[in-house]
């Protein structure tokens, strides 16, 4: 099962303040990775597509939050499915801007792809 | 007993350099007589031939024996459109609203694949969220025999214009959709007296109810 500590704390935390995808540069948000077994949410503030904060278990109103279990979350960094199929199956749930949580979804798809994360393997 | 859906992969080239890809389905008894193409959202918002409502039309259409046609609008497989990444280059023209050459790969595609299946065929259009756009500006290209429209975003498009030059036209809304509001689509049903079927369901992506949205197509559009 993925360590979401060391995804999130290590792994993700080492690309903060560089842009993570060009073609997203434009993507300003809040975003609250909830995991909903575990009961944890990582907040990620994203600035014109820079991962510029990361927290668990922060008590911020995100924009759009994404809620899934832990085993789903570790499908889609490990590319078994995207964040959009793993939506429209009822995987995930997204919460608050929609509008703006589907276009992440598709950031997100295109992060997992240019930076692949191996479980076990610590990334 | 369910019959296997047949399926053919084609690239259809609508410039230099860009492809659109579509999948045309259908099993040993389908009538060729009768194409339906189904038209996906905005690539930004989950818009490709994978998507839940899109598969489960598609899926349905040629299951009943017809010809289903699902398709990517152009940078969806690829990526890019020329070198431009396809997000930014979507999201340019969505801040513009010029999708004409959207509209018109569509009606290239629509054209390549009604030639190679049976040019004589009878074509109808099933577009859900963004694709009610192109759908509906293709209309007056072809002779549709029937439209089914699913949530068209009449948030963020003024279809009014459409609406009001279409005929042969029936629409589904969900029940609480925030870029389909149910109560302005009911006005507009009466106001320009298309059929209109509410779907219970919590929101634009019919997640969970795609059959019961497949038969409300099936009902309207006499299939």
């Amino acid at each position: 099962m993925i360590d979401h500590e060391h995804f999130f704390g290590t792994f993700l935390k080492e690309k903060k303040n560089t842009l993570l995808i060009e073609a997203f540069h434009d993507i300003s948000a809040s975003v609250g990775i909830v995991l909903t077994d575990i009961n944890t949410t990582w907040v990620l503030i994203l600035t014109e597509g820079k991962l510029t904060s990361l927290e668990c278990d922060a008590t911020n109103n995100c924009d759009v939050y994404y809620q899934m279990e832990t085993e789903v979350f570790q499908g889609i960094v490990e590319r078994q499915f995207s964040p959009q199929h793993a939506f429209f199956v009822k995987k995930v749930d997204i919460k608050g801007d929609l509008f703006m949580g589907m276009k992440i979804a598709k950031l997100l798809d295109s992060f997992f792809e240019q930076y692949p994360y191996v479980i076990g393997g610590r990334g | 007993m369910t019959k296997t859906i047949l399926e053919e992969k084609i690239a259809v080239n609508v410039e230099r350099d860009v492809t659109i890809n579509a999948v045309i389905g259908y099993h040993d008894n389908s009538i060729a007589q009768d194409i339906f193409f189904i038209f996906p959202p905005h690539p930004s918002l989950g818009g490709d031939y994978d998507n839940n409502v899109v598969s489960a039309l598609y899926q349905g259409v040629a299951r009943e024996g017809y010809v289903a046609v699902r398709f990517n609008y152009r940078g969806v497989d690829s990526g890019r459109v020329h070198d431009e990444h396809f997000f930014p280059y979507w999201e340019r023209l969505e801040s513009t609203k010029e999708y004409d050459l959207i509209i018109k790969d569509t009606e290239t595609l629509v054209k390549e694949i009604r030639n190679n299946i049976q040019p004589n065929a009878r074509i109808h259009f099933i577009a859900y969220s963004f694709g009610n756009f192109i759908a509906l500006e293709l209309m007056s290209r072809f002779d549709v025999q029937k439209f089914f429209g699913i949530s068209p975003p009449i948030e963020a498009y003024d279809f009014e214009a459409c609406f009001l030059k279409k005929r042969n036209c029936a629409f589904a809304v969900a029940d609480d959709d925030i870029f389909c509001n149910k109560e302005r689509m009911q006005v507009y049903s009466e106001k320009y007296n298309f059929p209109l079927t509410v779907i219970e369901t919590e929101d634009h992506f019919y997640r969970g109810v795609e059959e019961q949205l497949f038969l409300a197509a099936k009902h309207a559009m006499g299939i």
